[in-house]
């Protein structure tokens, strides 16, 4: 029973990932917003030394905050954020469309990777009581990266258009992984982590977590379900969960 | 020059260090490096404040809390080594937004030292903090105890009282707690079933991913080794030795006892993991 157990635990960790690539130099670059705060856009201006770098060397060609198509246009890379509602046609048919004329479609942010704050709705609230239901991307459609964060740090975001314009595919690979973590809220940390006898307590979810939810209690990060905002951010930033061992000898020189 | 142990990992050169400065040397572990270097750092402007691992209230533990340094006295009361996990690197965020520090030197353990290199590598939603962090120092370490395993070995096992304990170190079968009067010697399996199990499944002795790496082990009493893995971290090291701050010995019998500690944890906690892996767990950490 062991073996069996291994060999699906092996299978998982050799699925094959879809290489992420843009052939082209001036990729077109789109950009849509659903159930979301437009908070990852917004946290990529804070970044003065390389927004203006960005937006002139990049082809944007879709996006309401920065450009004013109405028509979706065929692009190589779409940035999605936000959550889709189910109860919002308007969304899932734009959302549809722009998975169709895109070569890759990427879930910017934590409400698009896994539902984020948006999955604590309950509906009956002004203006749009009927609005309700908040589900990730990739349950309506299919989603090629992930990149979790609430919100993404400006610094991910350059290094994540670097890595596309500079063919780097080993960069992406880890972020494609992500797109199946749909489940992540602080419990993971406890499920994860600390059930699997892999916690050492050095803090670095306390550090990751943007409200303040996950503290140290004792020698261990206690977490606060009343504080959550489900983005995941304690769990991508754990050293035990996963580890980019090439990226960071390159990173380093080590 | 990068050289490569399996064990040790990617590194420059391997050294022994002594601080010069009395002051410092009476206050630390061993050789004094590590808190040396972290003054002289912050005297020369490298870095402009420190997150370190102090224990504050010796009266009655011998717990420990991270602490943000922006002086050379508190970076003082951070000296010596603590043998219990502590969340240092939790306070990075706030080292960055409350007290406004640019270039934070840090003193880290194997696994946070491998957290902040995540954190650099893939910064997902950690903003402006990267950038940062100016040096990364890792201390070797065998294990961590928790916080309460710790009291009890202390305040239990050896019956001394926190605040008479002047001295803790690992030597090669047993772990020594000294107090004004005497030695008190623990054997080193007797200390394992305090050990926190997460450390079971980590192999890295050295920090290797660290700027630069130091700890008692391979040295003579009174002395530290020092490992040069990164370039930054070898220019700041030069810098100092330059500056006259620190007496510098070539390590040679040394490079042998630190491989045989780090082969030592490697063989062991290999064996921990596939005991882990046949119980159907999976363990995304394997390195």
């Amino acid at each position: 029973m062991f073996n069996k157990l291994k060999k699906m635990v092996n299978k998982e960790n050799n699925e094959e990932y879809k290489e992420i690539d843009v052939e082209s130099e001036t990729a077109k670059i789109g950009y849509l917003n659903l159930s979301g705060c437009n908070g990852d856009l917004l946290s990529l201006t804070e970044d003065y030394d390389n927004l203006v770098k960005i937006i002139t060397e990049s082809n944007i060609v879709y996006g309401t905050p920065i450009i004013s198509t109405k028509e979706v246009p065929d692009m190589d890379i779409a940035f999605v954020e936000g959550s889709v509602c189910l109860e919002d046609d308007y969304s899932i048919n734009e959302l549809k469309e722009v998975r169709k004329k895109s070569k890759i479609l990427i879930a910017l942010g934590s409400c698009a990777t896994n539902g984020g704050f948006t999955r604590f709705a309950k509906g009956g609230q002004t203006p749009q009581t009927k609005h309700e239901s908040f589900v990730p991307l990739s349950q309506i459609i299919k989603v090629d990266l992930a990149i979790p964060g609430c919100p993404v740090s400006p610094e991910m975001m350059t290094n994540i258009i670097t890595a596309i314009y500079s063919h780097d595919k080993e960069y992406l690979k880890v972020l494609q992984k992500f797109v199946a973590k749909t489940d992540t809220s602080g419990l993971i940390i406890q499920e994860e982590i600390m059930n699997a006898t892999l916690c050492i307590g050095c803090g670095m979810c306390t550090m990751a977590c943007p409200t303040k939810s996950m503290t140290m209690i004792n020698g261990r990060p206690s977490f606060n379900f009343n504080r959550c905002v489900k983005c995941g951010s304690c769990y991508f930033h754990c050293p035990r969960s996963w580890w980019p061992k090439e990226q960071i000898r390159k990173d380093t020189g080590l | 020059m990068k050289n490569l142990n399996i064990n040790i990992g990617s590194y420059e050169e391997i050294i022994a260090m002594k601080a010069k400065d009395k002051k410092i040397q009476k206050k630390a572990q061993s050789g004094g490096c590590v808190t040396a270097l972290l003054i002289y750092a912050l005297e020369k402007d490298i870095i402009d404040g420190a997150v370190l691992t102090a224990t504050i209230n010796r009266e009655k533990t011998l717990q420990t809390e991270p602490i943000i340094a922006t002086t050379k006295k508190e970076i003082l009361k951070a000296a010596k080594s603590k043998f219990t996990v502590c969340p240092t690197i939790s306070v990075l965020k706030e080292a960055t937004r409350k007290y406004g520090l640019e270039k934070i030197g840090t003193v880290n353990l194997p696994c946070q030292v491998r957290g902040i290199r995540k954190m650099q590598s893939y910064p997902l939603a950690t903003r402006f903090i990267k950038k940062n962090i100016a040096l990364i120092l890792g201390i070797f370490c065998t294990a961590t105890l928790s916080n309460d395993a710790f009291d009890t070995l202390i305040k239990e096992k050896a019956k001394v009282k926190p605040i008479e304990v002047t001295k803790i170190s690992i030597l090669e079968k047993e772990l020594r707690i000294s107090t004004d009067e005497k030695d008190i010697y623990i054997p080193s399996e007797q200390v394992i079933g305090y050990q926190q199990s997460g450390c079971d499944v980590c192999k890295d002795y050295t920090s290797k991913y660290s700027d630069i790496s130091m700890g008692n082990v391979g040295s003579p009493d009174g002395w530290s080794t020092v490992i040069k893995r990164t370039s930054k971290g070898s220019k700041i090291l030069e810098a100092a030795i330059n500056d006259d701050i620190f007496e510098v010995e070539p390590i040679t019998d040394g490079f042998n006892i630190i491989e045989k500690h780090a082969k030592i944890k490697k063989e062991l906690n290999q064996k921990n993991i596939d005991k882990k892996l046949e119980l159907g767990l999976t363990i995304p950490y394997i390195e």
